[in-house]
C-alpha cells in the first residue's frame, strides 16, 4: 500500500516548499523540506533555524549552456527561522520567516568594469495550516497531510542601489500576497524514512509585475546509518511559471529545474538539538529563453523541538 | 432685534478668526521663512540613450533649487531588466541585468527632492539593443 502510494507520488512529481523572488537572471531558490517532514506532535514547537547559500552562475538557452562573457553571478544567502506547531495530532501551524541577503555581481568586457549589486532585509513571511489526512501514529509511522497557506508581502520591494530601485529579483520580499497548497506523504520504517511532497504557488500581481506561479516537488529518503546519525539522498524541483509585467511576458523567464540533494542529519543533543547539512546540484535545469542556472546550494539546519504542556499526550 | 444681534456676534467671529489666521500664517512665516519652493529639473539627458546590452548608458539630470538646498537624486524604471553601477550626485550609470534577446526600451523617471518635501520629477526614453548589434 505504501509502496503504491511512494510510485504515484512520484509519478505526479510534486513538494512542499515556500518560494522566493525570482525572474530573469535569479538562481532558484529551493526551500523545500524546510518546514519538515511531519506535521509536528500535539503540543511541542518545532523550531528550526536554517542557513541557506545558494550560488547561480553560466547561462543556459533551453538547456543548454550558452556563453556569457559578462560571467554573471548571483549569490543569495537566506536565513530562515520556521516555526511549526502541533496543535493536535491532526492539525498543525507553521510559520516561515526568512531574511534575505542577495548580492549580484556582472563583469562588463566592454568597459572592464565590474557591477555588482547588494540588497538585504526581511523576506516575505509564509504561514502554513497543515492537516493530516491519515495522523501519524508509533505503530505504522505513516502520515498523509495536505496544507494550505499564504505568503505575505512583507519584504521590501523599494530597496535601492545609488538611489536607484533595484529590479524585482534584488528586493527581498514580491510585494504580494501569494497562495499556496500541499500534500505530502511520510513513512518511517526501521532503517528508512520516506518522504514526498509537492506544493502550488499560487502567485499574485504587485505594482504590474507578478512573478510566474510555481510547482515544487520533492521526494527524499533518510536512511538511519547510527544511533544518532542519518543520511538522506532526495530529487528537489521547481518547476515556474512565465512573470507577467504590466500583462506581458518578461523575455526569458519561466523553467524547470531538478536537484539531487545528499544530506546528513545529526541528533547531537538528544531531544534538543538536531543538525542538518545539505548540498543541492542541479541535475536537469530547463530554461524559456535564455537565463541564469543554478551552480550549487548548501543548507545548514539546525533544529529544536520544545514541548510546550507536559500533558498526558 | 435677537436676529440682529446673533448676525453681529456671527460677523464678529468671523472677523476674528480671520485675523486669527492671518496672525498665525505671519507666525509661521516668521519662525519658518519663505515658504520652501521646490527644486526645477531644466533637463534630463541619456548618454547614449541606445546602448548595446552589456554596455553602460549614464543618465544625467540637471536641477536647481530657488531655496538653494542640497538637492538628492532617485531613479526609477519602468522595467525590471536595468541595474545601477555607479553615480555621481546628478548621474548614474546603467546597464542591463540580464541576457537580451531584442531591442527593449524604458523609461527612467528622475525624483530630484530638496529634503524638505520639495521634490520635481522628469523621465527620459532609452533602449538596449542585443550584445553585438544582433
Amino acid at each position: 500500500m505504501s509502496a503504491r502510494l511512494v510510485i504515484g507520488f512520484i509519478s505526479m512529481s510534486l513538494v512542499a516548499g515556500s518560494a522566493a523572488a525570482q525572474n530573469c537572471c535569479a538562481p532558484a531558490v529551493p526551500q523545500q523540506g524546510i518546514m519538515g517532514e511531519t506535521i509536528a506532535l500535539p503540543h511541542v514547537l518545532n523550531a528550526a533555524l536554517h542557513y541557506e547559500y545558494l550560488r547561480a552562475e553560466d547561462m543556459y538557452t533551453g538547456s543548454d549552456r550558452a556563453c556569457d562573457l559578462t560571467g554573471t553571478t548571483t549569490t543569495w544567502k537566506r536565513s530562515t527561522l520556521t516555526l511549526a506547531y502541533g496543535v493536535s495530532s491532526r492539525i498543525g501551524v507553521t510559520a516561515v520567516i526568512p531574511y534575505i541577503w542577495k548580492i549580484k555581481t556582472r563583469y562588463l568586457p566592454a568597459v572592464d568594469t565590474q557591477v555588482k549589486n547588494t540588497t538585504d532585509g526581511l523576506g516575505d513571511v509564509s504561514l502554513v495550516g497543515q492537516f493530516s489526512v491519515i495522523p501519524r501514529d508509533f505503530v505504522t509511522y505513516r502520515e498523509v497531510s495536505i496544507g494550505l497557506g499564504v505568503k505575505l508581502p512583507t519584504g521590501a520591494t523599494d530597496k535601492r542601489n545609488y538611489g536607484f530601485l533595484l529590479p524585482e529579483e534584488l528586493q527581498p520580499g514580491t510585494g504580494s500576497w501569494d497562495f499556496l497548497g500541499s500534500i505530502s506523504f511520510y513513512q518511517g520504517w526501521e532503517l528508512v524514512d520516506i518522504y514526498a511532497s509537492s506544493s502550488y504557488q499560487v502567485t499574485t500581481e504587485s505594482e504590474g509585475f507578478k512573478f510566474g506561479s510555481q510547482l515544487f516537488y520533492l521526494l527524499s529518503a533518510n536512511l538511519h546509518v547510527m544511533g544518532r546519525l542519518d543520511v538522506s539522498l532526495a530529487f528537489s524541483g521547481t518547476v515556474r511559471g512565465e512573470d507577467r509585467q504590466d500583462g506581458e511576458s518578461p523575455e526569458s523567464t519561466g523553467r524547470h529545474q531538478l536537484w539531487i540533494v545528499p544530506g546528513l542529519q545529526a541528533q547531537v543533543i538528544p531531544r534538543w538539538l538536531r543538525l542538518q547539512l545539505y548540498f543541492e546540484a542541479p541535475v536537469y535545469q530547463h530554461f524559456n529563453g535564455t537565463q541564469l542556472g543554478s551552480e550549487y546550494n548548501f543548507r545548514l539546519t539546525a533544529a529544536s523541538s520544545i514541548p510546550l504542556f507536559h500533558g498526558e499526550e | 432685534m435677537t436676529n440682529r444681534h446673533a448676525l453681529a456676534r456671527l460677523a464678529t467671529l468671523i472677523i476674528v478668526s480671520a485675523a486669527l489666521c492671518v496672525a498665525c500664517d505671519v507666525d509661521l512665516l516668521l519662525f519658518t521663512g519663505a515658504a520652501n519652493q521646490p527644486p526645477v529639473i531644466s533637463a534630463i539627458d541619456a548618454e547614449p540613450d541606445t546602448f548595446y546590452a552589456e554596455h553602460v548608458t549614464r543618465i544625467t539630470v540637471t536641477a536647481s533649487d530657488p531655496d538653494g538646498d542640497n538637492l538628492t537624486y532617485e531613479w526609477d524604471p519602468n522595467a525590471s531588466w536595468l541595474l545601477p553601477m555607479s553615480s555621481a550626485g546628478n548621474s548614474i550609470d546603467l546597464t542591463n541585468c540580464c541576457h537580451i534577446d531584442a531591442m527593449q526600451t524604458t523609461f527612467v523617471h528622475s525624483i530630484v527632492s530638496d529634503g524638505r518635501g520639495g521634490q520635481d520629477r522628469d523621465s527620459i526614453q532609452i533602449w538596449v539593443l542585443p550584445a553585438g548589434g544582433r
